[in-house]
């Protein structure tokens, strides 16, 4: 009886450390995963000039950061990689009006040694081994629109010879660039600025061009739990000169 | 004696709740009619179908490969044969992830064993099997060293006096005492490679009808049809119970065989 007991105080008390934390100086932030490096160095100038502020960032596919807030999740702030996961949770009344805070492009890797000698979009109907993220993955649902755009101009049912070579769906854009890095896939779609990851002396980025490019925009909001006040600084800070000086050395425009 | 009873029946109902609840939460969300629409969805049929494949298969081969090998470490009196057994069990305990990240480096197309074959395996069905197999196996091995040692060697020995040699005394005599040991060790390796997840998804990589096997249809369906994922699970809860049901029925059966030989 006293073991169960004691069990049930341990999950008590760490279930209120953990769950339950103090509002007024910690800042819980969903962030898409494409941006992980720019968050962490926003999030570490944010604390810098705003003393007793802490912010805790979690990064996953926008996708399953929306699943997470329809499912509940305790948190002040969601920055998405597109549109349509935002404008649903809006729509369910869980956020509030969404701004824009930067934009991204798409890019083409390839191993370093490119095995498949791919060098431009047309060279992806030649057999070899490509990898997406899912269709619900913003980038993934982005890679698709860019096959498209090329199909438009070229014709010759591209898009579906592309996707025949299509050997697995990730589920997040870096789950795509480290399959690339690591020479398992011969090619792939990621976001211009996972080109400034650990990972970018291992691939070769091909520019996909402007004008069957898709521009790929960055929104943030408020949950409408939070009661954090730290939550309005933030997103200012985000929009601010320097906060958007520090994502555009992270390659967002 | 009251005492005991309430040490005994309070802490098993806590337990039993505990897995009976989570479990149950999965059917009460679900109808027959959802179960059964999306039970036609290429995204489940398409991953039951290579799940019974890939898991059939990995626990076939942990079944072939590895019953000599227990035989080995059961009957074997050998220097190092703690750590050989160690070795053994080391892919039982470590995390899934760890076994993908070495299956890559050793299979990948630029691994250790992979840079010499003449053809890449990540992303292939057979990538699914190796990963399986190397996550399931040692839990084959385990119970049938356990089973081969239980077998009492003046049997064998009984045997091979009276002139039978030692071949057919192992089928005859050793194989039907360990049966219903290496037939439990097929079944728990086969639902460990049923549920094979992390080393799957990190080696072989997710592809509908390829490498999508149930554990990762429903991660993917996680990602955009949250009743999809739940019609899954709700089918692997079933599935497994099933198999697990039978197997005892089984086991006590060829026990009850094997008590009336001896």
């Amino acid at each position: 009886m006293l073991i169960i007991v004691l069990f049930a105080f341990t999950i008590l008390v760490f279930g209120f450390k953990y769950g339950a934390s103090d509002k007024d100086n910690e800042l819980v932030i969903l962030a898409a995963s494409s941006l992980t490096d720019s968050f962490a160095e926003l999030a570490q100038a944010f604390e810098a000039d705003n003393p007793g502020i802490r912010v805790k960032l979690h990064f996953a596919g926008t996708q399953k950061l929306r699943t997470q807030v329809e499912q509940g999740v305790q948190a002040d702030i969601f920055a998405a990689a597109n549109q349509r996961h935002v404008q649903a949770l809006v729509e369910q009344g869980l956020v509030s009006q969404p701004q824009v805070f930067a934009h991204n492009w798409l890019v083409l890797v390839v191993p370093e040694d490119n095995p498949a000698g791919i060098k431009t979009l047309k060279d992806l109907v030649k057999q070899h081994r490509l990898v997406l993220a899912l269709p619900e993955v913003p980038v993934g649902s982005y890679s698709r629109q860019v096959l498209q755009k090329v199909e438009e101009d070229l014709g010759n049912n591209y898009a579906a010879k592309v996707l025949e070579n299509l050997v697995s769906e990730e589920t997040s854009v870096r789950n795509v660039l480290t399959k690339v890095a690591l020479g398992e896939a011969d090619a792939g779609f990621v976001y211009g600025t996972d080109l400034h990851s650990d990972l970018q002396d291992r691939v070769l980025a091909i520019p996909v061009p402007r004008k069957y490019n898709v521009q790929a925009g960055y929104y943030i909001t408020k949950l409408i739990g939070s009661d954090s006040a730290a939550a309005q600084l933030f997103i200012d800070y985000v929009l601010s000169r320097k906060g958007q000086a520090i994502l555009s050395g992270y390659g967002f425009q | 004696m009251r005492k005991l009873q309430a040490v005994v029946i309070v802490p098993s109902l806590i337990m039993l709740l505990f897995f009976l609840v989570p479990l149950g939460a999965i059917f009460v969300n679900l109808d027959l009619m959802l179960f059964l629409a999306k039970l036609a969805q290429p995204i489940v049929y398409e991953a039951l179908w290579l799940s019974i494949v890939t898991s059939l298969t990995s626990m076939i081969l942990a079944a072939f490969l590895g019953t000599p090998l227990a035989y080995l470490l059961a009957r074997g009196d050998f220097k190092g044969k703690v750590y050989l057994e160690s070795l053994v069990d080391l892919p039982m305990v470590l995390p899934p992830a760890v076994a993908g990240v070495a299956l890559l480096l050793t299979f990948g197309r630029n691994g250790l064993l992979g840079r010499y074959l003449p053809w890449s395996i990540p992303f292939s069905t057979a990538a699914v099997i190796i990963a399986q197999t190397f996550v399931a196996a040692p839990f084959f091995v385990r119970s049938a060293v356990n089973s081969f040692a239980m077998v009492d060697a003046n049997l064998e020995k009984a045997s091979l006096t009276l002139g039978v040699d030692s071949w057919r005394t192992f089928w005859r005599v050793t194989m039907p005492l360990s049966f219903p040991g290496l037939l439990g060790g097929a079944v728990m390796s086969w639902a460990r490679a049923l549920g094979e997840f992390g080393a799957t998804i990190m080696f072989a990589g997710n592809l509908q009808g390829v490498t999508r096997t149930l554990p990762l249809a429903i991660y993917t369906a996680m990602e955009s049809d949250l009743q999809a994922a739940m019609v899954i699970a709700g089918l692997m809860i079933m599935f497994s119970l099933l198999v697990l049901i039978f197997t005892r029925r089984v086991l006590r059966l060829s026990r009850g065989v094997a008590k009336c030989l001896r």
